[in-house]
């Protein structure tokens, strides 16, 4: 009997099914949703020259994209960006390549290994990616090994070897450093060297002169030790010889930092009709000092010299003098006839820039010295011998390129160097502003 | 057993009528075409429109960024086929100048556009074009505050206590990425994808000459709005709205007796040639006066605004004599510009001065209020001494904009008697301001910086006074 009942529901719902399947799919839509291949050039295009370049050395090559027409998509919604002007993007297309992905083919022998380790997308955004909150501005972005954002490619100027180096090729091998490292780690070791010293939330706040003392090659190095390893690699590749050497030699020395917003007011022409911006800094941080006066130095004044700049991160020391009192205070306030004064015990110079430890110490023993000044070094009171540190950081950065990526560090530093040193602007956009006459690879 | 055996029959039955219905009724596809195609083709439509094949003097996009302390401007573009697309702009960010002279002065770059798919078809500026780009980008705005060597660039806005604002990560807040909102063959509306500010362009005249267009704007901006003449008034079915800070570019709107500090709307607006808009329209007072939006006006033969949304009117608060009796304001007689009578008189009144060695001539003559006497004044400097010598009279006001003055002469501090009494043109010229009814007109009636006086009886007689 239940079988009975069983048999009569099936048959039910096979009749239903049949009734429910009566209605026939219709056939696929002919037409495509996706557009004609946009991956044929227009010739008549203003970008033909240009994209064909593209294609041809990065596409082709490498399997990636040169993105220089901004896809809000592909940025952070979070930032305010605005796209790279077509000439910007050009001069960093032709510097992208001949400062990073021909260094590698060189160093490599092939385009494999950019091919298969190298991003699929380089995102070129004109603007930085301004932090409203802290102010702070992102100038690249390494994301999942798959995408490189270079960022503020408005304001390239290929005639300033000195910014091209900190702000755009610098940035290229930091970004790169984070593919190589997301893809094969480095050793533990590494973190540990500078572990109690990092400040992932206030590192902005701290000056090159402090933190090279420490053992870190830029502040933003100091933030968190991944940052510190991409620094670490990116400064000691594209830093000059003389760069880097003065990077060690800051860090091989104690720092004294000076906050007083008297000087900075004045350095900014608000006292003075002459202003002097070289030397703005939002703290002034020094190396040496010496007693002006026996009545100076009874009271606990020290006047101060050898001052650190970073503009667009490139270091440098200055001429300036201050003079503080016991507080850190290099100013006095007084009244008279009832109105408020102030005036600088000692401040002076700021004018004139030493880019190396050899060419202050030449001016130093020149004015100070051999005059029979006493001049002291700033106490190292961070514990830390930052140029060991330093050294040890790089020993391992060589032996993780030499042993992870079979790449002799010091050749590629020789080759970037090499390149960095001779970029012809117009040579290299040849093959894109002339196609038919300038040599094209 | 016999329920289940009728509980197993409805079933079998419920489940034949199911399956019925879901035979007969075959939802009808709402759309011919995918999603996709249809995307495709309103980005290839809105391109198809944009090109210079439809608008050879390309469109004028009536351009505003998200915040309230700056007008509008308007960028001039025209579109080709292969994506490029040059822009124009006259104001002092793109030609980062703050002195009149020079920040007029058109710009013109070429940069890259693109019809893509995003929040439906948006018509993105993918590479840097400064007339555009440049109320994007991240950075901070420079201050007057912080102008130490007063470096004639462009301010950003101080906040309420005149401290500089800070802009950083947002700089002016405008967009450069539009959702098409809805377009026609002379008018596409767009809306900033991240500001949501909706916009619109225009088509061009295909005669249209670029920088004959910015002149004309330029000027309308220059003349139509004085901060001298703060307070206008618009009156909207029996409301009073009371606009101010209009030279400024950003037209601050209080209602009735709405409270000014916490009621005042402010919203940005731009020029064109032939009128001004409003980023947004005034919405101000939707519970008592139902579907008010007043966003568009055009500019009046004699230089009036109509409000093309809403029959409205918009005038100063005051008439023209009234204006010409305003305490705070002193005006300068012509002496150049003057016609019939008057022009002899002045003349006869200029050289007497001339001729007297005391005076050494007639340095300026102006009508202002005497605040120490309380009187309407007729006050004169001569050139050889500096000090003012003022007559005191009377204004009186018709309904048809005109005034009657009454200067006996005698009236006065005592250099304006004792001098008057030594150049007889002078006396003349008193009797005869006096003894005439001016019309009082001008040609700039939202900023009557120049009014001009006629003889209500013989229309070729006429003076100017300018705004001092």
């Amino acid at each position: 009997m239940m079988k009975k009942y069983i048999l009569g529901s099936a048959l039910c719902l096979a009749i239903a099914g049949t009734f429910v399947s009566c209605s026939k799919d219709d056939e696929l839509d002919s037409t495509s949703i996706f557009q004609v291949d946009p991956e044929v050039l227009d010739p008549t295009s203003p970008t033909y020259n240009f994209d064909k370049w593209v294609t041809r050395n990065y596409r082709d090559r490498y399997n990636m994209t040169f993105t220089y027409r901004m896809k809000s998509l592909a940025t952070d919604p979070d930032y305010n960006l605005v796209p790279a002007s077509l000439d910007k993007a050009k001069e960093l297309a032709v510097l992208t390549k001949y400062l990073w992905y021909d260094v590698y083919d060189v160093i490599t022998g092939d385009s494999i290994f950019l091919g298969k380790y190298g991003p699929k997308m380089l995102h070129i955004i004109g603007s930085a990616a301004v932090n409203p909150s802290t102010g702070t501005e992102i100038l690249g972005l390494a994301e999942g090994g798959l995408k490189v954002s270079l960022f503020v490619v408005n304001k390239l100027d290929p005639e300033n070897a000195e910014q091209l180096n900190a702000m755009y090729f610098k940035t290229m091998h930091h970004e790169f450093s984070h593919i190589l490292h997301q893809t094969k780690t480095y050793p533990q070791e590494f973190d540990r060297i500078n572990a109690a010293h990092y400040e992932p939330n206030t590192w902005q706040e701290r000056i090159g002169g402090t933190t090279c003392s420490l053992g870190f090659s830029s502040p933003y190095a100091s933030g968190q030790a991944r940052e510190d390893f991409a620094e670490t690699c990116a400064n000691y590749i594209t830093r000059t010889k003389d760069e880097w050497d003065f990077t060690m030699w800051c860090a091989g020395k104690g720092w004294k930092e000076i906050d007083d917003i008297y000087v900075t007011w004045d350095l900014m022409g608000m006292f003075n009709d002459a202003a002097n911006y070289d030397a703005l800094m939002d703290k002034y941080t020094f190396c040496y000092w010496y007693n002006r006066n026996n009545e100076e130095k009874d009271k606990g004044f020290r006047t101060y010299i050898g001052q650190f700049v970073e503009k667009d991160q490139v270091y440098y020391l200055t001429d300036m003098e201050l003079t503080v009192d016991k507080d850190n205070s290099a100013h006095r306030t007084y009244t008279q006839d009832g109105k408020n004064y102030f005036e600088f015990y000692n401040f002076k110079g700021g004018k004139e820039k030493f880019k190396t430890g050899a060419d202050f110490e030449k001016w130093l023993k020149k004015n100070y010295t051999d005059r029979g000044i006493e001049v002291f070094p700033v106490e190292d009171t961070d514990g830390q011998d930052g140029a060991a540190n330093l050294e040890k950081k790089v020993s391992i950065v060589r032996e993780w390129f030499a042993s992870a990526w079979n790449i002799d560090l010091d050749e590629l530093r020789d080759t970037v160097q090499s390149r960095q040193s001779k970029i012809d602007i117009t040579k290299l956009l040849a093959p894109i502003d002339n196609p038919a006459t300038g040599k094209n690879k | 057993m016999k329920l289940y055996n009728g509980f197993l029959t409805v079933s079998a039955m419920l489940l034949l009528a199911a399956a019925a219905v879901s035979c007969s009724n075959k939802e009808d596809d709402i759309f011919d075409q995918s999603a996709a195609v249809r995307m495709d083709a309103a980005k290839a439509e809105t391109k198809a429109l944009l090109v210079k094949e439809h608008a050879p003097a390309g469109w004028e996009l009536s351009y505003f960024a998200d915040n309230d302390w700056e007008s509008g401007y308007v960028i001039l573009m025209k579109f080709n086929n292969d994506e490029s697309v040059e822009m124009a702009g006259s104001n002092a960010w793109v030609a980062n100048a703050f002195m009149s002279t020079d920040r007029y002065a058109v710009q013109r770059e070429t940069s890259l556009y693109k019809m893509i798919s995003d929040d439906g078809p948006v018509l993105t500026f993918d590479t840097f074009n400064k007339m555009l780009h440049i109320f994007s980008s991240p950075y901070n705005l420079p201050s007057s505050k912080y102008n130490i060597d007063n470096v004639p660039f462009p301010e950003g806005p101080l906040d309420d206590s005149g401290d500089d604002v800070n802009e950083n990560g947002y700089g002016h807040n405008g967009d450069y990425e539009f959702v098409i909102m809805s377009k026609s063959a002379d008018e596409i509306i767009l809306r900033g994808k991240k500001t949501r500010v909706n916009m619109r362009m225009r088509r061009l005249a295909p005669d249209t000459d670029w920088d004959q267009y910015f002149a004309q704007a330029n000027n309308r901006a220059a003349n139509t709005f004085s901060n001298r003449f703060g307070d206008l008034k618009m009156v909207v079915d029996g409301h009073e709205l009371h606009l101010s800070n209009l030279s400024k570019g950003v037209m601050h709107i209080v209602a009735d007796d709405d409270d000014p500090v916490m009621e005042t709307v402010k919203i940005p607006f731009l020029y064109t040639p032939d009128g001004i808009r409003l980023r947004e329209p005034y919405k101000g007072f939707e519970d008592r006066l139902a579907d008010l939006a007043i966003q568009n006006f055009t500019f009046n033969d004699d230089g009036t605004l109509s409000c093309t949304d809403r029959p409205v009117e918009f005038a100063l608060n005051s008439s023209y004599p009234e204006i010409f009796g305003m305490s705070t304001f002193s005006w300068n007689i012509d002496f150049e510009s003057a016609t019939g009578a008057m022009k002899t008189l002045i003349d006869e009144t200029v050289a007497g001065f001339t001729a007297n060695n005391s005076y050494q001539g007639l340095q300026y003559l102006y009508f202002n209020y005497n605040a120490m006497a309380k009187r309407y004044a007729l006050t004169m400097r001569v050139k050889r001494v500096s000090s003012l010598g003022s007559l005191y009279g009377d204004y009186t006001y018709g309904e048809d904009g005109t005034i009657k003055m009454s200067f006996s002469g005698h009236e006065g501090d005592n250099n304006g008697v004792t001098r008057t009494s030594r150049v007889p043109a002078m006396q003349q010229l008193l009797a005869h301001i006096s003894s005439v009814t001016w019309k009082v007109t001008t040609n700039s009636p939202m900023a009557p910086e120049r009014l001009y006086f006629t003889n209500v009886n013989d229309s070729s007689e006429q003076f100017i006074v300018n705004l001092r």
